[in-house]
C-alpha cells in the first residue's frame, strides 16, 4: 500500500516538520510505502508527483491551514487532521485511514 | 551545514531554574537576546506569545518548542535548555515540560539555516534520539550526538 501525506502549520518551521516525520516513522513500522510532502517556511519540500498521485491508494493532509494545491487529491480517499494530531498519535491516524480504507 | 555546528552555548543550560511557562518564555527569550540573536527582546517575546495562543508548542514527551519567525530575530538559533523543575504547559500529551528548544527564525530567506531548525524539530520524534538529548549533560555530549544522528541519514 502507498500512503501520501502533506503536513503544513502556520509558521512552518518546526510542528509541519515533526508531523511529517511522525507519520513517515508510523507508517513505516507498519510496512507501508510512504511519501510525506512538507509546506512549510522554505518552501515545499519532498513535492508528491503526479505520479505518486496516480500510485497511491490514500492521502493524509495534517494541517491547520489551507494547503497548496490540494485539489490534486480529490479523486484519493482522504483523511483530514490538524497537525499536532499527526504528532502526537500519527499510529492511530494511519490506523483510522487503513480501517476506512477497507 | 549541520545542526551541531549551530548550537551557541551561550543558549544551553542544563540546570534552569523556572516555576512556571511564564518564566520559561521571558527566560529564554533574555537569553536569546542576550546571545545577540534577537534586537528587540518585548518584539521577540510578544512573537513567542502570539504562537503559544495558536497552538500548543508542549509537543509531548516532556519537550515543549516555543517559536517565534520575526523580523527582529538577526540569526536562526536554538536553546538547549533543561529545566530544573517540570513546569505546567498545555501539552499534547498533558505531561508537563523539563525540556525547552525555544526556536528563533529570521524573517529571510535565509533556507539553510530554516532547514536546519526543522530538521532539528523533526529529528525529535526518534525517541531514542530524543531521550539521549534530554539526557545529555554537556555540550559535547550534544554535538557527538547531532553529529551521529546526522550520519545516519
Amino acid at each position: 500500500m502507498y500512503i501520501l501525506g502533506v503536513t503544513s502549520c502556520p509558521v512552518g518551521i518546526a510542528h509541519t516538520y515533526m508531523a511529517a516525520s511522525n507519520l513517515e516513522k508510523c507508517a513505516k513500522k507498519k510496512g507501508l510505502e510512504v511519501k510525506i510532502e512538507t509546506q512549510g517556511a522554505t518552501g515545499v519540500e519532498n513535492e508528491i508527483t503526479k505520479e505518486d498521485v496516480k500510485r497511491a491508494d490514500a492521502v493524509i493532509i495534517a494541517s491547520d491551514v489551507r494547503i497548496k494545491n490540494g485539489s490534486r487529491f480529490d479523486d484519493l480517499p482522504t483523511l483530514t487532521v490538524g497537525v499536532s494530531e499527526a504528532i502526537k498519535d500519527a499510529d492511530g491516524i494511519i490506523n483510522e485511514l487503513l480501517e476506512a480504507l477497507k | 551545514m549541520n545542526i551541531a555546528e549551530m548550537i551557541d552555548e551561550k543558549l544551553v543550560n542544563f540546570d534552569f531554574e523556572a516555576g512556571t511557562k511564564d518564566d520559561v518564555l521571558k527566560g529564554l527569550g533574555k537569553m536569546m537576546y542576550d546571545a545577540g540573536k534577537v534586537s528587540d527582546l518585548k518584539q521577540y517575546i510578544d512573537g513567542l506569545y502570539e504562537r503559544e495562543t495558536e497552538f500548543s508548542t508542549g509537543v509531548g514527551n516532556g519537550v515543549a518548542i516555543p517559536h517565534c519567525k520575526s523580523g527582529c530575530v538577526r540569526e536562526a538559533a536554538f536553546t538547549l535548555v533543561k529545566l530544573k523543575n517540570p513546569v505546567e504547559w498545555e501539552t499534547l500529551d498533558g505531561r508537563p515540560v523539563d525540556y525547552v528548544i525555544m526556536l528563533a527564525a529570521p524573517n529571510t530567506s535565509d533556507n539553510v539555516h530554516l532547514k536546519m531548525l526543522s530538521r532539528l524539530a523533526a529529528n525529535l520524534v526518534d525517541d531514542d534520539f530524543r531521550e539521549a538529548l534530554k539526557s545529555a549533560s554537556s555540550v559535547k555530549e550534544i554535538k557527538d550526538l547531532f553529529s551521529s544522528k546526522k550520519e545516519e541519514e
